[in-house]
């Protein structure tokens, strides 16, 4: 039988579906970062242009790559 | 690889973290114009969104990803972070009085060590710096000595 801790626990952090966003999830501008995201289409248009971004600023410097490398905005 | 002796409930996770893990989810995506993070309400599983990042870029560019802090991290020293030690030494942003509205706080590694002065600087963070982010490398590399960044910022002011 599975650990009801263990199992609320892993819930609590790992939702498995988010609350579809209402009106206004369509929209192609940059989210605000005062906002946050609620919905998976939100955050895929967020990708998208996070993306767009990011390539017309150049490549990323190879080499090491531990996990959790920081930039100064 | 876990840190010995910890359950679920005790483990932290680290803010910038592996994209690949099990349990690894999204913590926020970085806004067009300034690159600061916007941050999710609740956590989404890494596997439902790796697929909408474009072939070619890499993920921990665009998103922030939080998964489990492992003992075998480059940046582990013992039960700490050194990545948030240098990371402190970045200006917070400059809304001082707020800080993310973040799903991951309460079992944030940065957090826990640090306390809100990671959190002042969290949204500045970027996991895969670009080429030339002379402070990004520095940050990035776990021999960096604050007294190094500390001089780097100092230089950089002047």
């Amino acid at each position: 039988m599975e650990n009801p801790t263990r199992k609320a626990a892993a819930a609590a952090l790992l939702a498995a579906t988010l609350v579809v966003g209402g009106a206004g999830a369509a929209s192609a501008a940059a989210p605000d970062a005062s906002e946050r995201i609620t919905s998976l289409e939100q955050l895929k248009e967020g990708i998208a242009l996070a993306a767009e971004l990011d390539e017309s600023a150049g490549v990323t410097a190879l080499g090491h790559d531990p996990i959790g490398k920081a930039v100064e905005s | 690889m876990s840190s010995v002796g910890k359950d679920e409930s005790e483990r932290t996770w680290c803010p910038s973290g592996d994209a690949h893990a099990p349990e690894s989810v999204v913590l926020g995506v970085r806004s067009g114009q300034d690159g600061r993070v916007v941050y999710l309400a609740d956590p989404v599983p890494a596997s439902q969104v790796l697929g909408a990042v474009p072939e070619g870029v890499e993920p921990r560019r665009v998103l922030r990803f939080a998964s489990h802090c492992v003992s075998d991290c480059v940046n582990r020293r013992g039960g700490d972070c050194t990545l948030v030690e240098r990371v402190l030494s970045a200006p917070p942003a400059p809304d001082t009085d707020r800080v993310p509205r973040c799903h991951l706080r309460a079992h944030c590694q940065w957090w826990s060590q640090t306390g809100v002065a990671a959190c002042r600087r969290c949204p500045a963070i970027a996991t895969r710096h670009r080429a030339g982010d002379e402070l990004g490398e520095l940050m990035a590399d776990p021999s960096t000595t604050r007294e190094q960044l500390d001089a780097w910022t100092a230089a950089a002011g002047s």
